[in-house]
């Protein structure tokens, strides 16, 4: 215990310029939170530079960056690398050393980070006991994520020069496999999942691997074996998760039902030939976007339906080798929802070879139905006001479709509808299509990644924003219609949204050919 | 009683390069033991291999009882180490780092310490970084002797030095070498024939040889012989006999395993009867500039 004390008031003794600079940002960070609307009033203007620095934007960066910086000279103080280190030949306890270090770290880092999350959570008067596990959670979060991962490449490397170019070509590489990987490239991703048990044996070995890359480079100070460890540990994990990765396991997690069965009815609508010229042999786009006209009906009242992925083939296994398989789609069904556009990307040379065989096309959902309770009601004042679910409150003032809002740690799970038919605040008549005078929803279902969650302020700000439902009297209208607005006196109807079931749903077939429900690119000319 | 160092066929490979070939030394309590050799010999890998700065590649060694490879955290102190490119924390005053360093041994002697500070005339309030290198080494050995250490392992801790603080070091070093065994690697073999008990050679990794000074003394003998006539070396002379010139009727050459009675016969044997011969006692120097040339040679 008494090398781990001398160890760190020594490194006080050092670095008090930089823990002095910390504590500075610190409290820079302390007071642009004290003032969250201003930031959440710019939220939807320009996200330009100018803005980055006038609203504050850059302090939580800048004392992150900062943090990292104290830690990497915190460790390499006394480097774990190369051989005419001074202090290897003293009699340094590695584990002490390692305990000083984290001793560091939690006194000037987390222990004056927490405070402030203290003090900001009671300055806005949300409870603070019923808070602080979130904000543990937090905590931990940032050490393994940020301040372990750190230590690790602290302790690897012999300066800020060798962070450096370990960081470059890490980044190279993370480039390099994203531009890879095909799943991300062109816009739409395949629908994939790992099963839980390897997710969590995945993290597992990631953190565990972590800190004990860390403690065994402090114990035997090997550098090339913690590195090759890692690589082979990362490399095992990466390996493991793409082989159990698939849409087989996603597609297992939605249960296959009936018509009958399902929470809603889905229609094709007729297709109509197309007469434009689909051939795209010389589109430089690697695919070929397809939409379905579809009409929905039948969603219970209560009841949200979010699409989370669509698969088009045809209705025999040979037919269908254009087909990209289950692909994610994001989209509500709402119950005044009366038609809807389901998007699809093939491959453009698979395209090619077929778009003007008739097929007969099978189209499958997978959707999540979300039942809606605690329902109650929200009247919106001038001011700013508070809601026990929502957290507080306020009209944007640069739009107002949308409102925004704080809440302790984390976003909320709510379902806002709004009904401008009731309401009798419209704005100024417009030409604009849509945002019409229809019931509008704003929501958002429960983050399914609690953890890791590497925060540094203990307020999350969001903004509901409203949108219309899709009637059918409204598609390719364009008359004049009036913006929807909230206003004082709108009464909103909140509640929460619960995960009921997962389902797989497949629609009637019908007969197209894929030229008929191609989209034909926006193209620029030059003149 | 074991000894204070012994190492048994330690290696050092660097990927095709052996730095450290199969080493066997001894180093007994209470000597003062030289380890002498042309750069890049292997001393500074053998003494980072003993303090456990780099894993060996073979073999095995031993300090104070502890397989080097265990050596760590309390091991150290008994051990005062002093190298010549460690990096010592510039950003502390000579005065912190003592005072930060007194904390971490249990046999630190404060008296001890303010003597060496006198000794070595350390400034106390000046930052290491504004030291002069001399005054770092002065530094560096005062914060390996303030501690009474059982052994001193120092890696080429005169170089560069100026005459006077070399004089310093050694003094400050023979103050203590009756309490600690000693383990030097230098280039400076005057100084170190002045007051080491015994030397190793080490040529291109191996050690030729490791002996006390005294048996080394009187092993090597420069050999002066005046012939009757001025014909030439014969071809075959003795491996023993290294540096072999000839200078009309003189013949000059280092005896390396000197025995009285055996070298006047191998004189007899090889120019038959001779006018005269002169042997002569070499200094540490001069050996070690035989053995060099020797392996140049070869």
């Amino acid at each position: 215990m008494d090398q781990i004390l001398r160890i760190f008031k020594k490194d006080i003794r050092r670095h008090w310029p930089e823990i002095l600079l910390s504590l500075a940002l610190l409290a820079l960070f302390t007071n642009r939170a004290l003032h969250p609307w201003n930031s959440l009033d710019s939220y939807s203007f320009s996200r330009s530079f100018y803005f980055f620095v006038v609203t504050g934007e850059y302090i939580a960066p800048v004392l992150v960056i900062f943090w990292l910086f104290i830690v990497i000279r915190v460790v390499q103080g006394e480097s774990l690398v190369g051989d005419h280190q001074w202090w290897t030949t003293k009699p340094y306890v590695w584990w002490q050393l390692l305990l000083a270090k984290l001793l560091f770290v939690l006194v000037f880092i987390c222990v004056p980070l927490f405070h402030v999350q203290l003090f900001l959570l009671n300055y806005f008067k949300f409870p603070v006991l019923r808070n602080l596990l979130p904000l543990f959670s937090m905590q931990l979060s940032l050490l393994l994520i940020l301040i372990c991962f750190c230590v690790l490449l602290a302790s690897l490397t012999k300066n800020l020069v060798q962070i450096l170019l370990v960081v470059g070509v890490a980044a190279l590489v993370a480039i390099a496999v994203a531009m890879w990987n095909r799943g991300t490239y062109g816009g739409s991703s395949v629908m994939e999942a790992t099963p839980t048990l390897v997710d969590y044996l995945g993290d597992l070995l990631i953190y565990g691997g972590l800190a004990g890359a860390v403690t065994w480079q402090f114990a035997r100070r090997r550098r090339w074996i913690t590195i090759a460890a890692s690589i082979l540990l990362i490399s095992f994990v990466a390996a493991i998760s793409a082989a159990f990765t698939s849409s087989k396991v996603a597609e297992r997690r939605y249960t296959p039902v009936d018509r009958s069965a399902a929470p809603l009815i889905v229609s094709v609508k007729p297709i109509e030939p197309s007469n434009d010229n689909k051939d795209f042999s010389r589109e430089t786009s690697p695919e070929v976007q397809l939409t379905i006209p579809v009409t929905v009906s039948g969603v219970p009242a209560g009841t949200v339906i979010q699409l989370n992925a669509v698969k088009i083939h045809a209705d025999s296994p040979e037919k269908s080798k254009w087909s990209s398989g289950w692909l994610y789609e994001s989209q509500d069904f709402w119950p005044e929802d009366q038609e809807k556009t389901l998007a699809y990307s093939v491959d453009r040379k698979e395209y090619q070879k077929i778009r003007n065989t008739l097929l007969q096309l099978q189209v499958d959902l997978a959707i999540s139905e979300y039942q809606l309770v605690d329902a109650h009601t929200l009247p919106i004042v001038s001011q700013r006001f508070s809601d026990q679910a929502l957290g507080d409150c306020q009209i944007s003032s640069f739009d107002n479709s949308r409102l925004h809002c704080l809440y302790p740690t984390r976003i909320p799970e709510y379902v806002i509808r709004f009904d401008p038919q009731q309401s009798g605040c419209f704005g100024d008549a417009s030409k604009e299509r849509g945002q019409a005078d229809m019931v509008s929803y704003a929501w958002k279902s429960r983050d399914e990644m609690g953890f890791p969650n590497p925060e540094l302020s203990p307020l999350s700000d969001f903004d509901p924003w409203f949108q219309p439902v899709s009637l059918i009297s409204s598609r390719n209208e364009t008359t004049e219609r009036r913006n929807v607005r909230l206003c004082p006196g709108t009464v909103l109807t909140l509640s929460r949204p619960v995960l009921r079931r997962k389902l797989h749903i497949r629609l009637d077939p019908f007969n197209a050919r894929l030229e008929d429900l191609a989209v034909t690119p926006l193209r620029l000319s030059f003149r | 009683m074991p000894s204070a160092i012994r190492t048994d066929k330690l290696t050092k490979r660097y990927r095709r390069i052996t730095a450290l070939d199969r080493v066997d030394l001894e180093v007994t309590y209470g000597s003062v033991y030289a380890l002498v050799g042309q750069n890049g010999a292997g001393k500074t890998t053998a003494i980072k291999l003993l303090m456990n700065l780099m894993s060996a590649s073979a073999g095995h060694a031993e300090i104070l009882g502890t397989p080097s490879t265990q050596l760590r955290g309390k091991s150290y102190t008994e051990i005062g180490y002093v190298s010549e490119n460690q990096e010592i924390p510039e950003w502390m005053k000579v005065e912190y780092l003592l005072n930060y360093l007194r904390e971490f041994y249990p046999t630190w002697d404060p008296a001890l310490e303010q003597t060496l500070i006198k000794q070595f005339e350390l400034p106390l309030d000046r930052k290491i970084k504004a030291l002069s290198r001399g005054m770092k080494m002065k530094l560096a050995l005062a914060s390996a002797l303030a501690f009474h250490p059982r052994l001193i392992i120092l890696d080429e801790p005169f170089g560069g030095l100026d005459p006077l603080v070399r004089e310093q070091l050694i003094e400050g070093l023979l103050e203590r070498a009756t309490e600690s065994t000693i383990f030097i690697s230098s280039h400076d073999l005057a100084e170190i024939e002045s007051f080491a008990s015994h030397v190793g050679y080490l040529e291109s990794g191996k050690l030729l040889f490791s002996e006390d000074m005294a048996s080394l003394s009187i092993r090597f003998r420069e050999v002066e012989i005046i012939r009757h006539s001025d014909s030439p070396l014969p071809t075959a002379l003795p491996d023993t006999w290294l540096q072999t010139k000839s200078s009309g009727a003189v013949v000059r050459f280092v005896d390396s395993r000197f025995d009285e009675q055996r070298a006047t016969a191998e004189i007899a044997r090889v120019f038959g009867p001779v006018r005269d011969t002169q042997f002569r006692p070499l200094t540490l120097r001069s050996i070690f500039l035989a053995m060099a040339r020797k392996s140049e040679e070869a």
